[in-house]
């Protein structure tokens, strides 16, 4: 009994010191970032990456948290970068000492009021229903911000210049790099809260209002209650994310409210996986990443962002950080040889499905482009490649069929494979065999 | 005045009722599977792009047969081999991967077809003045949509009440367990009437889009206002659904020919520095497409269950 108590008291240390490690990391990530990627272009995706971050989890506050699967929580984080171009054009016109670097603040407060406002009216239930308001609601608002020109300043934006006006410790935010650590410091801080939160009571409520809101109302507290509040701070924390956004690029645009930008904010959460609180992180970090990649090689990047998005809903629900996870016991319990034939057999056809998939993509899109006019040939991998062939498609999409079809028993073994290893860890923990229920 | 009138509530109904077709279609899949099709608005967008593709090589009365009947096809066999593997993962998942299916479908589409509208005609046997009231001339082919959307739900009435397939579903409905302990084949009728709605888009899809407009981005402008008529029609009512569908298709057809501002309208006037001025202030008309949502908001508020909803949503 004793010794047992010893042991949960030494693993919750090595589990505190853990966690310990991944902040320290993180802050690590952030520091040096820049000094790696140092180019002007590059210094620009890593700030717009910190926002990402920050938006991606004020998400999951409510997509993973709280189980509301919202389609429209880029109005929280539009509404923040306007109120903060609004400010900022106010503090340059008339001179009054507040900091620039401290206006997302008021973007987040614009976030805090739009979330619990609209929050009121959605979130009476969650699940779809609120998925369809959260949808209609955000339709509504980037509908306004196309006919109230004055306040939203048309398609063309609205924008200010961040460099002028009152600074803190001197900053000028007048090179990338200043503007990188700004927001960074911010994403930082931002990180921190919305880990807090997951600590509070509140935090714990929302959980529960995720696994069984009957329960918890029969505990005697209002899901809906809840449900409001934590949209509330969920709309402040993407209201803070608006305001880095209009401090980065100096200018905002209605598309920073529209549907594209709330669907893509799910996507990030998603793929990161939105059971584990760092996973989002790794989401925006991933497609944000993948963005700015693809789109300087192939017009279809939107695609291939929507192709990942559901070959992971498909096959790795949990997301990427739940695979990160469950691979560090199993490294530490040294059981990772087990899985390597299993990975090996998948992924030498994997891959070659995937760029059976790229391939036709590609052939697709090459048919539309200008190519065909000049009647330039299409090459894919150094392959010269006849696309207006019917046998060249066929044989594409058998080649990719074929490949998914050679998964199979690789994937059988990875099963086979982490079975046996969740029983290797379980054993070496001591932790007995569940009864089956 | 009246000529005006008349218009309104014709081109209101004839949009009201393409809204139907496709949030029949949502609302069917709905209340029997309990999913959420994301992707209900882009079948709609594949009916008309199949539509005008199958028009150009045969004609358009092929089109509207067939059309219909291919995306139905492809929504059985999404069900068949993409929503089936994830529905022992709950709704929200269900709906995620039909938000993916509509990405991946609006993408496939701007490929495929290119980013601008097609020029997706109406055909030439249609295309006479019906009559005119006023000096203003009624096109043959909205009447002939209307009709089409008509006989569609006569069809599926029919389908419903009267026939064995029919009576099965509506039992499914009601128990899902003991049909399927009875011996029916759950998954079958899932996918089967999975591709019905999606075939029903289909349909809005062929009739509807060469008076709209064919393009990438129909099926992104309708999804929202298919989930509004649903929501404030009351989730998983047809009835409310027609009854939504119908009031904001005349609704929004009478705003369009309202110029005077919002604020004249209920006499008042507003200065430009009163809150909410430059909202109040703008003509109806360009508030038309706003409207679907703000009655959803309202609607939320006063009667949360809808018009004809059971429960509160």
């Amino acid at each position: 009994m004793n010794g047992e108590a010893v042991n949960n008291v030494q693993q919750h240390r090595r589990l505190r010191a853990n966690g310990a490690g991944r902040w320290i990391l993180m802050a690590l990530a952030l520091l040096v970032a820049p000094l790696i990627f140092n180019s002007g272009a590059a210094l620009s995706v890593l700030s717009l990456m910190v926002i990402a971050i920050v938006f991606a989890l004020s998400y999951n506050m409510l997509f993973g948290q709280t189980g509301l699967l919202s389609f429209g929580h880029a109005v929280y984080y539009g509404m923040g970068a306007y109120l903060t171009m609004h400010a900022l054009r106010y503090l340059t016109a008339t001179g009054i000492p507040f900091p620039v670097e401290l206006l997302p603040l008021i973007g987040g407060v614009g976030g805090l009021f739009f979330g619990y406002v609209l929050g009121v009216i959605s979130t009476r239930r969650a699940g779809i229903t609120f998925a369809m308001i959260s949808l209609g609601v955000g339709v509504l608002m980037e509908s306004l911000a196309v006919i109230l020109r004055h306040w939203f300043g048309g398609d063309g934006g609205l924008s200010g210049d961040p460099t002028a006006g009152t600074h803190l410790f001197g900053l000028t935010l007048t090179d990338r790099l200043q503007i990188y650590y700004l927001m960074a410091v911010w994403c930082a801080v931002c990180i921190a809260a919305m880990y807090y939160f997951t600590t509070t009571p509140l935090g714990h409520m929302a959980n529960a209002v995720r696994d069984n809101p009957e329960r918890v109302e029969f505990m005697g507290f209002s899901p809906y209650q809840v449900r409001v509040h934590v949209h509330t701070l969920a709309g402040f924390f993407a209201g803070v994310a608006g305001g880095m956004l209009a401090l980065t690029t100096g200018i905002v645009t209605p598309d920073a409210l529209g549907f594209v930008n709330s669907g893509q904010v799910l996507m990030m959460a998603y793929i990161g996986g939105a059971g584990i609180f760092y996973g989002p992180i790794l989401g925006a970090v991933v497609v944000t990443y993948m963005q700015v990649l693809l789109s300087n090689y192939t017009q279809a990047w939107q695609l291939y962002i929507g192709l990942f998005f559901v070959l992971m809903l498909l096959y790795v629900p949990d997301g990427i950080a739940y695979l990160i996870k469950i691979h560090i016991p199993a490294a530490r319990h040294r059981q990772l040889l087990r899985l390597i034939p299993g990975y090996v057999m998948v992924g030498i056809p994997g891959a070659v499905f995937l760029l059976g998939l790229v391939l036709i993509v590609q052939m697709a899109y090459d048919l539309h482009s200008v190519h065909i006019f000049l009647n330039q040939s299409f090459t894919f991998l150094g392959v010269e490649i006849d696309d207006r062939s019917p046998w060249s498609w066929l044989l594409a999409v058998a080649a990719t069929g074929g490949a998914f079809w050679a998964c199979r028993p690789g994937t059988k073994r990875v099963r086979a494979a982490w079975d046996e290893v969740f029983r290797q860890i379980k054993t070496a923990e001591g932790v007995e065999e569940e009864e089956p229920a | 005045m009246l000529e005006t009138g008349v218009f309104v509530v014709l081109n209101g109904l004839m949009y009201g009722l393409l809204l139907f077709l496709i949030s029949s279609g949502l609302t069917l899949i709905f209340s029997l599977m309990g999913v959420l099709n994301f992707a209900q608005a882009s079948f709609y967008m594949l009916g008309a792009y199949f539509g005008f593709q199958l028009m150009q090589w045969t004609n358009y009365w092929v089109a509207l047969v067939c059309a219909p009947l291919i995306v139905g096809l492809l929504g059985a066999l999404v069900e068949n081999f993409g929503l089936r593997k994830i529905h022992i993962r709950g709704h929200v998942a269900e709906l995620l991967f039909t938000f993916g299916l509509a990405y991946l479908m609006l993408e496939a589409v701007k490929l495929g077809w290119g980013v601008t509208a097609v020029d997706y005609s109406v055909p030439a046997s249609l295309k006479f003045p019906l009559f005119s009231v006023g000096g203003v001339s009624y096109p043959a082919y909205n009447a002939f949509m209307m009709v089409v959307s008509v006989l569609i739900f006569v069809f599926l009435y029919l389908l419903l009440k009267k026939t064995r397939i029919g009576i099965i579903i509506q039992a499914a409905l009601t128990d899902r367990e003991m049909v399927s302990m009875l011996g029916h084949d759950i998954p079958r009728i899932f996918m089967l009437v999975f591709g019905i709605g999606c075939a029903l888009a289909g349909v809005a899809g062929v009739v509807g889009g060469n008076i709209l407009v064919t393009e990438p981005t129909m099926a992104l402008s309708l999804g929202p206002i298919i989930f509004v008529v649903v929501v404030v029609g009351g989730m998983g009512s047809l009835g409310g659904a027609l009854a939504a569908s119908l009031l904001i298709g005349v609704l929004q057809n009478w705003m369009t020919t309202v110029d005077t501002p919002l604020a004249s309208l209920v006499g008042l006037t507003l200065g430009p520095n009163a809150p909410f001025a430059e909202l109040v202030n703008q003509p109806v008309a360009q508030l038309a497409g706003i409207m679907p949502y703000f009655l959803m908001i309202v609607m939320l508020i006063f009667r949360p269950k809808g018009l004809m909803g059971k429960v509160e949503v």
